[in-house]
């Protein structure tokens, strides 16, 4: 167990490690887990108290097929070289993957010239099997559940869907596997050159010295890059409202649909999630950073545009509404900024991934290693390198026998904490121990559904504080929701015999 | 353990409890299974005086009534499977046997049980902040009033100290009262619609004795914090309960409390293809509270919201019995649907009135309809028609959309009526 | 002086509006369906009075930290936090029967505090 929970004791021994990548969302963590093949030192930095909380979790899933970046783009390419590779990373690392194609959907002659130019443009990025529909009967066989007002659309069958926060637990957990160290509650306050050469790098609780820097912090990439004097770019933050859906909405196994977009926006995007959710996103407008407030007007359109899109969607089944911020790079022709520092050497900017960054995470991860290698980072491949990451039991997907077999090893599977989504406390239980720990509520229902059900955690949220207080040692006042600061609860009402004498 | 029960009920909760009771009172084999450790269900955390006024012609706090029924029970031979979760329910069919499967789990094992019959008694869940969609972040602080009072009053936590509750439903009314007495702050309470919807006395007892002030035709249009709540932003609403711009307040708080109503919890009963109501989001019953899975029959608050325990225990007697004359004498003597005797009549519901239960009466049978307003009416004449003939009509009162009402109508105004009767309002001024 | 009270006796919640004297004497009252509302009335003017519910710890019991409670009879509003802060001060031990007595004849008034259930 090498990875740092909040709960440890202060240490201000120097940490040394070879390279240092400073940010755990969907980038950071895949990096990590292909620097991990290498005989290299590496440790992960994370503010938050789980690896992908921030853009990460707020995110469609979806692993687009690769027709909406301009051609020519690293988006582009890393877009299409990503999703072709999602079959054999999910084999590898264990988690839900399932290829639902997509379709983007017009109604008249202008949206006809639309597509006509993503057509074209998704033949210039190398889409496999893109194809323009002009017919009505095509496309509902193709999703009987899209609106029958549909004239026209691209089909792309490659799009995929994934749980992102799912990919970038098992690719973070995989990491720790081999060898990698993350740091959680860890954000970096301060990063210095030494004359030697080395940065040494400072989080509140510990201090780290390192050769390489790798710095995926999302939106917040351009600041940490301005801790060490690195005044290259800067990321703007582009909020995008979400919704998600009860499992019983009407629509049931919903294929992505695309609207045209708009100049301002993307378009809102409707699918099923692989748990059975339909999710609406996203709007995009430029905001505050950290500003994940959801907006009424942002709710009001989503419902307007899955309406649009979707026949028989019951838009009163809404079960939670959430926000996400991308990190654009300003700029940069709407482009991840990819590259090392000109004029910090070993500092490498992964930073401006926006969407599809999810989609894009396996190709990124390859280019970035081939970009760290040709910087003369020493990568020496490990024998004993294990690419292979098992995700725990999801007791509500098993047989009844694999059911009964679980209980009778460990009678915490007997134990329904979320009825909703039917998570045992044996899972989590399971959660709370893996490398690194799931520490909070809200890390505990990323890996285990519980409380994503339509009671949103009304009747389990008690429970899993009562496991996470038991199974980490702390009070139940101590445990968080997501980040510091996040209390629950506030002590004890009634503080027994002593406290009542007190007063009186 | 035995496998095999004349009637099963799902859920240890007033209607389960009371069912159960009823069901081996006529002399049926039963189990009843509790997915908590101990029986009782949400009674358990309704410290508050205010049951058992009608069925026990005496005050009692929630506790109270259900260990009344707990305690009758003990003196059964009910068997009670506690700490178990029902996961499925199969309906009979030729290949099992004529019997029910329902499928459980426990720390003992996972367990597979026939039934003649079941009944369903699961209860309710509480609607949350993702349901009415409040913008703002998504901090913690932010509670349904249930889950605030779980963990008062069962588990001896705060979940904070500055509260505001949004909805004068009951529980957040009651809330508001324990939160005063145990020495937290409750800044105010806020509805949206024009009027409370929590019954009369808990606003009286429960705010104007704390001095807690009620904003009708206001609620909470924003949450403020960057980790926990730091403050909601409310607003006045329009006739359309659409925010009114310029109206905005924020109340400095750490916690916001919701109490905006009830669902019924339905989860079990889609399992065995069970057909729900939309507008109650409970089973489609006739008037023998069966499903429309013969066999299958739900009562309390997994069939409709009720405001009364015991209005909960009445009908959950009815349902059990129901479901023992079902399981002992091998069927319906006289199903309400489905059948093609001519006796059938199929209920709905006209504005104001919200909804009827049961869906499904018979013309030879006395019929309790209940029902439930949508808004308040100052002088409502309830009105039952078939097509356009009057068959029935009440004295003019008030109704409430807190109070949910009971309405027999006779056999013999009913002989007459096609097969479908509308329940409706009229105004008098 | 003119009052609108919602009887709270039975479930008919009926309102009554009641005027009183300077001696906190009803002089008329309108509302009622029967006569015990005018009883809860007088109470309501001179002194009002409700049941007390509240929770104590209990020790020893395998599912509860909390035993719920409460008076065996309106007990006057003016007591409450009074009575409040004893309870807060109060601990007992598992098993407890529904109605023991926790708190004998609270503040004088000859209302116990009693268990609302019991736990083994």
């Amino acid at each position: 167990m090498v990875t740092k929970a909040a709960a440890q004791p202060e240490r201000m021994d120097m940490q040394t490690y070879d390279l240092i990548i400073i940010g755990a969302g969907i980038s950071g963590c895949a990096v990590a887990r292909e620097l991990s093949r290498y005989r290299l030192r590496t440790a992960v930095l994370e503010k938050n108290a789980d690896v992908a909380a921030g853009t990460t979790k707020a995110n469609g899933g979806m692993i687009h097929a690769g027709d909406d970046p301009a051609p020519g783009t690293l988006k582009a390419k890393l877009n299409v070289e990503g999703n072709a590779l999602y079959e054999n990373y999910a084999k590898e690392l264990g988690f839900r993957f399932k290829r639902t194609g997509s379709m983007v959907i017009g109604f008249d002659e202008e949206d006809l010239r639309y597509l006509e130019k993503l057509l074209d443009n998704g033949h210039k990025n190398g889409v496999p099997g893109i194809e323009l529909i002009k017919d009505t009967a095509r496309i509902l066989e193709i999703e009987p559940q899209c609106t029958p007002n549909a004239k026209y659309a691209i089909y792309t069958p490659t799009t995929g869907l994934v749980d992102p926060f799912e990919v970038a637990i098992a690719a973070c957990e995989n990491a720790v596997a081999n060898g990698v160290d993350f740091y959680l509650d860890s954000p970096v306050t301060g990063v210095c050159k030494e004359a030697d050469g080395t940065f040494t790098v400072t989080t509140p609780k510990e201090t780290f010295s390192c050769r390489y820097i790798v710095d995926a912090a999302g939106l917040h990439a351009d600041d940490v890059a301005r801790l060490a004097g690195i005044d290259e770019y800067n990321i703007i933050a582009r909020h995008g409202d979400l919704l998600m859906m009860d499992k019983e909405c009407g629509v049931k196994d919903l294929m992505p649909l695309y609207p045209i977009p708009s100049p301002e926006s993307k378009g809102v995007v409707s699918l099923t999630t692989l748990s059975g959710n339909v999710l609406v996103s996203a709007t995009a407008v430029y905001r505050d950073k950290d500003d994940t407030d959801s907006y009424a007007w942002g709710i009001e359109e989503l419902l307007k545009g899955s309406t649009k899109l979707v026949n028989g969607l019951n838009t009163r089944k809404v079960i939670r509404t959430f926000a996400g911020e991308r990190a654009v790079a300003e700029n940069n022709n709407n482009d991840f900024w990819i590259k090392p520092s000109a004029v910090c050497e070993n500092w490498f900017h992964v930073a401006g991934i926006q969407s599809p960054g999810i989609a894009a995470a396996p190709a990124l991860a390859l280019y970035v290693v081939n970009m760290l290698r040709e910087n003369g980072v020493p990568l020496e491949e490990k024998e004993n390198w294990d690419p292979i990451h098992r995700e725990p039991a999801d007791f509500s997907e098993l047989s009844p026998e694999g059911q009964a077999d679980l209980i009778r090893q460990d009678p915490a599977y007997g134990r329904i904490v979320c009825r909703c989504e039917t998570v045992t406390e044996g899972e989590i239980v399971a959660a709370i121990h893996r490398n690194p720990r799931a520490t909070t509520v809200e890390a505990v229902k990323r890996r285990t559904r519980a409380g994503m059900g339509r009671c949103q955690s009304g009747f389990c949220q008690s429970k899993v504080v009562h496991i996470l207080s038991r199974e980490l040692g702390i009070r139940p006042e101590d445990v968080r929701l997501e980040s510091d600061g996040s209390w629950i609860l506030s002590g004890a009402v009634k503080e027994g015999p002593e406290a009542g004498k007190g007063e009186a | 353990m035995k496998t095999s029960y004349d009637v099963i009920v799902i859920g240890g909760g007033p209607a389960g409890l009371s069912a159960a009771l009823k069901a081996h009172e006529a002399g049926a084999n039963v189990a009843l299974i509790e997915r908590n450790d101990e029986l009782g269900g949400i009674l358990n955390q309704c410290i508050h005086p205010g049951f058992g006024l009608k069925y026990f012609k005496q005050e009692l706090t929630g506790p109270e009534y259900a260990q009344r029924l707990i305690d009758r029970l003990a003196a059964t031979d009910v068997d009670v499977l506690l700490s178990s979760m029902v996961l499925s329910i199969e309906p009979a069919s030729e290949e099992n046997g004529h019997l029910h499967q329902i499928s459980l789990i426990n720390e003992t094992g996972r367990y597979v049980l026939g039934a003649k019959a079941v009944v369903l008694a699961m209860g309710c869940r509480e609607r949350t902040r993702g349901e009415i969609k409040i913008p703002g972040s998504r901090v913690s602080g932010v509670f349904t009033a249930g889950l605030a009072q779980r963990y008062i009053n069962m588990e001896n936590l705060k979940p904070g100290s500055r509260f505001v509750i949004l909805g004068s439903g009951d529980i957040g009314l009651i809330m508001a009262r324990r939160l005063s007495l145990e020495g937290m702050k409750v800044l105010g309470v806020y509805e949206l619609m024009p009027y409370a919807n929590g019954l009369f006395r808990n606003i009286k007892n429960c705010l104007e004795d704390f001095g807690i002030p009620l904003h009708l035709s206001t609620t909470v249009t924003k949450v403020i914090g960057k980790e926990r709540v730091e403050a909601v932003e409310v607003s006045k609403v329009d006739e359309n309960l659409r925010p009114i711009e310029g109206t905005q307040e924020v109340i400095p708080c750490d916690t916001l409390l919701l109490s905006i109503g009830l669902i019924p919890e339905n989860e079990v009963s889609r399992t065995a293809g069970v057909e729900l109501n939309p507008a109650t989001n409970g089973a489609l019953v006739n008037d023998t509270y069966e499903t429309s899975v013969p066999g299958i029959f739900s009562c309390g608050n997994v069939l409709h919201v009720h405001d009364l325990a015991d209005n909960v225990t009445v009908e959950a007697e009815r349902a059990g019995s129901f479901a023992a004359a079902y399981a002992l004498q091998g069927g319906d003597p006289a199903p309400a649907d489905g059948e093609a005797d001519g006796a059938c009549i199929r209920v709905s519901a006209a504005q104001p009135v919200g909804y009827t239960v049961p869906t499904f009466i018979r013309k030879d049978r006395n019929a309790s309809i209940y029902f439930r307003v949508r808004r308040p009416v100052e002088n409502g004449v309830l009105v039952v028609k078939s097509g356009e003939t009057e068959i029935f009509r009440g004295k003019a009162r008030a109704y409430k959309p807190s109070i949910m009402e009971c309405q027999i109508v006779p056999a013999k105004l009913l002989a007459g009526a096609g097969d479908e009767i509308t329940v409706s309002m009229e105004e008098e001024k | 002086m003119k009052m609108r009270i919602c009887c709270t006796t039975c479930p008919n919640e009926c309102e009554l509006d009641v005027e009183v004297d300077e001696n906190k004497h009803i002089i008329s009252a309108v509302g009622n369906k029967c006569p015990r509302g005018l009883t809860f009335a007088e109470k309501e003017v001179v002194d009002p009075e409700r049941v007390l519910a509240s929770t104590v710890r209990i020790d020893g019991a395998a599912h509860n930290c909390l035993l719920p409670v409460r008076t065996d009879a309106a007990l006057p509003l003016r007591l409450h936090f009074d009575v409040m802060r004893q309870l807060a001060a109060c601990a007992v031990s598992a098993p407890v029967k529904m109605g023991d007595v926790i708190l004998p004849d609270v503040c004088g008034t000859g209302i116990n505090v009693v268990a609302s259930r019991s736990i083994a």
